[in-house]
């Protein structure tokens, strides 16, 4: 039997992708994210802190641990993944956070727009209602900037949040609670 | 069209057509009963399964988001699993209640997969999610280190363990209950299923203090699926209580309300889901008045008289020689005011009870800490004669103090007498938490002094009580923080009063420690500005004063000679004094038995049957171990094997009465019972040359009754207790302030079985951190602020290393073969200990608890 003894592992704080209205078409996009940053200076969503998908964290990751999923955003491979942290210090929107693989429930999002314009930007995005707040079991959640932030001090990883998310944009890497869009 | 939601559950495929927690369809469709439900809120994890290889818990996940997965519950382990846990766990001392173990399992098991060598570390982590009460964790992790050696094939079963041919008293005694406590399949209440059985909840108040003008339940009556709806006016006495009757069972139309968690109706119906929805429907008109929220606004003159004899539920006086002219003449003299949070006990098993028409009366099932106590409070409500009234425990998850006081039981009767049913009553958290006794929240202010040498001279003390809603066991608490406020220490003057204020936050009781966490914690931080103005060392003073065998007691009460504190002083001296500015000490006392004059008997029947010894005696396992205990009684005084004593449990209806689990007195009180039994079945065996079959039928009953004299007695000695335990702690902190190690020496008499004494010290002593360190209990006008989950109880990646040391004497008290009784007092001197810690480190005297300005209070 494997043994899997690892401590950190990155998380792609977006699941936008399809789900995030743009404004280029993702047909229009070559390069990597570096390179879309520089022809697009504006991003290529409505959301300014979404992920591009352009996979410059892919060439970087020396463990093939992360990859571009069909929903065009970002998504690690936890099994290979061993949190060495080059995807997120090359990624533009810097939303590649590293963490303990304890942590298995994780807000997909970081955007600091108000709820109200994160409704017409993007349908994943969290809108800042607050309901996983509520619903903590240890009042590990807080909304700053925004967005939901779960603490990881505080958090024992229930899943509570992800299972009361009404947007589903608190995931459970582990893929019970939640399945990634 | 209808969805049917798949998966697998122990390998079978099954389907539901419900969306509804994964938790509840486990436990009431498939009748996985190891699935525990302590907070279905996330929080608690003890209904902790496998899913798709990862532990999660089952109240979160729905049938719904299952769809697909394969889940493991603990009785789907396999064979070779279920043998490996149920050894590891047994030998290891792992279970006690036995609430959070199925989940423990399940969380150790999903580790153990994918990692078959753990580290304690990477235990801990896995048991992040899992809260335990009674272990202090360090239990559990070894057992599940255990578990996986056995599992790798590093390590072996020994069935000897197990079976128990040598069972006697000092032996490692693999507890009676583990096997159905680790398997998940002994019963709690909440595990009951009866024919026909229906259930019953209360409607509670909204606010702590408001007059009900009306009740208005016409909708839910109206509700299909609604048996009945209670009002105070169906109750044939609505005033209950432990010892004080001044509880409503419910508030009637007119009165006016104590605290949050009073019921106002009681909804009886068909299923879970109707009696939620017709609770819904009971509509109740409020005039909501301004609580009394502190002691100081229940003891001003123009405060609401929340009874009807006004707002000082107890008071004591305790006193002995003239602390006044001994503090007046002392060389050194220190005050200082200190203040102690509510305590929730937090137990994993919420309150339930089954009760059902049986005989000519009814018949409870019942989680609680004595079920003649309940009987009692049941007769008193319903104005029967108690015989008519038969209380069985089941297993009971937990209790420290806070299920002395019926909870649901008296609802559960009132209803299944109302419909001729089975009725089951069973808390959610938040209920358990808005109605249970707490432990008193204290303020008070001691004053010691002693003389050049640091000698004490005496001690003067004012202690304040908030008793809360209801009296509960105040009169007793107060008393027990007030006789022990002294400490195990001997001087002869002493002036403590003591006061408990009824105010309208939740009602405060007993609690593991019984009042004397809070008095002691005020005393011996005193110690330390002490033997600062004297120039010795905390250790120094300690010893200097402390009580040893013929020496008097502040109470007048002459130490006995197992009395043993220097020698838990000496085991903990060298690594006091090896960890300068940054150790902490504390000693402590605490009575076994209930003592102060009052009839406190044990007692026990002994029957053969079938070939083996039944031991009726009904003395309620809350998980401390005492059943266990008797067995080894029996064992040691007829050296027959465990496989042919059977402990038949505590039930009004067969087993003599033999007091409440309280007091630290089980061991000692029922156990010197069971002993005296065991000794006559010993005695006619040896007349049969030990052929126990000759013997079938025959009965032995003893009982046991050692006086004592009550407080104030007009003798120069007073004996209030039986016997005293005696405890140091070392508490040693790291340069972050974090507990790095935790030494507890305790004085318990005789070990009887040692694989669970390190259990309950360790317990204990987490109880007591938390206390110090990390659990409040806060309220906003009265009313309770925490959920479980916020509660501060300390998680498995929190705890230092908890070394239980055991000082054993050759001179013991001559019942239960020497031994003392160790449930409470690991609980009282941990937090002083933190405190002089903190206080060697940064010189600030913390005098409020839970610590401000501690590495755990910036760590929140």
């Amino acid at each position: 039997m494997a043994q899997r003894r690892k401590k950190k592992v990155a998380v792609v704080q977006c699941n936008g992708g399809h789900h995030a209205e743009t404004i280029v078409s993702r047909d229009e996009i070559t390069g990597d994210c570096k390179q879309i940053m520089e022809q697009y200076p504006e991003g290529i969503l409505q959301c300014k802190w979404g992920c591009l998908g352009g996979g410059s964290c892919v060439n970087a990751c020396k463990f093939d641990a992360i990859f571009i999923n069909d929903n065009k955003v970002a998504q690690v491979d936890e099994e290979k993944c061993v949190g060495c942290g080059l995807c997120a210090k090359v990624c533009p929107k810097e939303i590649i956070k590293i963490t303990s693989d304890e942590f298995n429930i994780q807000p997909a999002c970081v955007n600091q727009e108000v709820g109200a314009e994160t409704r017409k930007e993007c349908s994943v995005g969290c809108i800042a209602c607050g309901i996983c707040v509520k619903n903590c079991p240890a009042d590990a959640i807080t909304i700053e900037e925004n967005h939901a932030v779960i603490h990881e001090n505080r958090c024992i990883a229930c899943g509570m949040c992800a299972v009361k998310c009404p947007r589903g944009t608190i995931v459970d890497t582990n893929g019970i609670f939640t399945v990634r869009a | 069209m209808e969805q049917n939601y798949i998966f697998t559950v122990n390998g079978v495929t099954r389907s539901t057509s419900e969306d509804k927690p994964l938790l509840r369809y486990l436990r009431e469709d498939l009748h996985l009963h190891s699935v525990k439900d302590g907070c279905s809120e996330g929080a608690c994890g003890t209904c902790t399964i496998i899913v798709d290889g990862k532990a999660v818990k089952s109240c979160v996940l729905t049938t719904k988001l299952a769809v697909g997965k394969t889940i493991i519950t603990t009785e789907g382990l396999s064979e070779e699993e279920k043998e490996a846990f149920v050894y590891a766990f047994g030998a290891k001392g792992s279970v006690q209640c036995g609430f959070c173990i199925p989940g423990m399992v399940m969380a150790g098991k999903a580790l153990l997969d994918k990692v078959p060598d753990p580290t304690e570390e990477e235990i801990k982590v896995a048991l992040k999610g899992n809260i335990c009460r009674c272990t202090g964790y360090k239990k559990i992790i070894e057992g599940i280190q255990l578990t996986a050696a056995i599992l790798r094939g590093d390590a072996k079963i020994e069935e000897e363990l197990e079976k128990g041919d040598e069972y006697g008293v000092g032996s490692r005694a693999f507890r009676i209950d583990v096997r159905e406590k680790v398997l998940g399949y002994g019963e709690y209440p909440d595990d009951i299923e009866m024919e026909g059985m229906v259930y019953a909840s209360a409607v509670r108040s909204k606010y702590p203090r408001a007059r009900i003008l009306d009740i208005d339940y016409t909708k839910a009556e109206a509700l299909p699926g609604v048996l009945a709806v209670l009002t105070a006016k169906d109750v044939p006495n609505n005033k209950v209580g432990h010892l004080q009757q001044d509880w409503d069972v419910m508030i009637a139309k007119g009165d006016i309300t104590r605290a949050v968690g009073d019921a106002i109706c009681l909804v009886v119906a068909e299923t879970k889901d109707i009696l939620e929805k017709a609770k819904k429907l009971v509509k109740i008109e409020y005039e909501v008045l301004k609580p009394v929220t502190s002691i100081q606004e229940a003891m001003a003159e123009d405060a609401p008289k929340l009874h009807p004899n006004g707002n000082l539920c107890q008071k004591r006086h305790v006193t002995r020689g003239d602390a006044k002219k001994a503090l007046a003449n002392s060389k050194y003299v220190v005050t200082q005011t200190y203040r102690t949070p509510f305590t929730e006990h937090a137990f994993l098993e919420p309150e339930c009870a089954v009760a059902f028409p049986y005989k000519d009366g009814v018949k409870v099932y019942s989680t609680d800490q004595s079920v003649y106590d309940t009987r009692h409070e049941i007769a008193i409500m319903l104005g029967w004669e108690p015989e008519r009234i038969v209380v069985e425990n089941k297993l009971v998850g937990g209790g420290f103090g806070g299920k002395e006081d019926v909870s649901a039981q008296h609802i559960a009767v009132l209803a299944a007498l109302k419909v001729q049913k089975p009725v089951k009553v069973v808390f959610s958290r938040q209920e358990s938490l808005n109605f249970h006794p707490k432990r008193h929240a204290m303020e008070g202010t001691f004053t010691l002094g002693c003389d050049e040498n640091g000698i004490f001279t005496g001690l003067d003390c004012d202690i304040y009580f908030d008793t809360g809603a209801y009296a509960s066991l105040c009169g007793p608490v107060l008393e027990r923080a007030c006789t022990h406020s002294v400490g195990p220490y001997c001087y002869q003057n002493t002036d403590i009063r003591g006061y408990g204020y009824y105010t309208n936050n939740p009602p405060a009781g007993a609690f593991r420690g019984f009042g004397v966490c809070q008095s002691e914690f005020a005393l011996e931080s005193n110690i330390n500005l002490l033997a600062e103005k004297v120039g010795i060392s905390p250790w120094e003073i300690r010893y200097r004063n402390a009580i040893e065998p013929g020496k008097v007691l502040p109470n007048g009460q002459i130490a006995d000679c197992s009395t043993a504190l220097k020698e838990t002083l000496l085991a903990v001296k060298d690594v006091y004094e090896s960890n300068p500015g940054r150790a902490g000490i504390a000693c402590a006392m605490k009575n076994a038995g209930v003592g102060v004059g009052l009839p406190d008997k044990g007692r026990a029947k002994l029957v053969i049957h079938n070939g083996i010894v039944e031991l009726y005696c009904a003395a309620s396992e809350i998980g401390q171990g005492c059943a266990t205990v008797f067995v080894q009684m029996i064992a040691e005084a007829t050296g027959l094997p465990k496989s042919q004593i059977k402990n038949m449990g505590s039930n009004s209806e067969v087993a003599p009465d033999s007091g409440t689990t309280s007091g630290s007195r089980q061991t000692l009180i029922s156990g010197e019972a069971v002993r005296m039994a065991a000794s006559d079945l010993n005695k006619a065996l040896q007349e049969v040359d030990g052929d126990l079959s000759q013997l079938e039928g025959h009965e032995f009953f003893a009982e046991f009754f050692e006086p004592t004299d009550k407080l104030g007695a007009d003798v120069p000695n007073p004996k209030s207790h039986v016997a005293y335990g005696f405890a140091t702690h070392v508490v040693i902190l790291d340069d972050d302030g974090k507990v790095k190690e935790v030494y507890a020496a305790h004085d318990s008499g005789k070990v009887v079985n040692p694989i669970a004494i390190q259990g309950q010290i360790e317990g204990g002593v987490l109880m007591s951190l938390g206390y110090a360190l990390t659990e409040d209990f806060p309220l906003k006008d009265a009313v309770p602020q925490a959920k479980y989950g916020t509660l501060g109880l300390m998680r498995s990646t929190q705890i230092p290393d908890i070394h239980a040391i055991y000082v054993e004497k050759e001179e013991l008290l001559p019942f239960a073969y020497g031994a003392k009784g160790i449930g409470e007092i690991a609980t009282i001197p941990t937090a002083p200990a933190v405190q002089g810690a903190y206080y060697a480190m940064d010189h600030v005297l913390r005098t409020k608890l839970p610590m401000d300005d501690t590495y755990y209070s910036k760590n929140k």
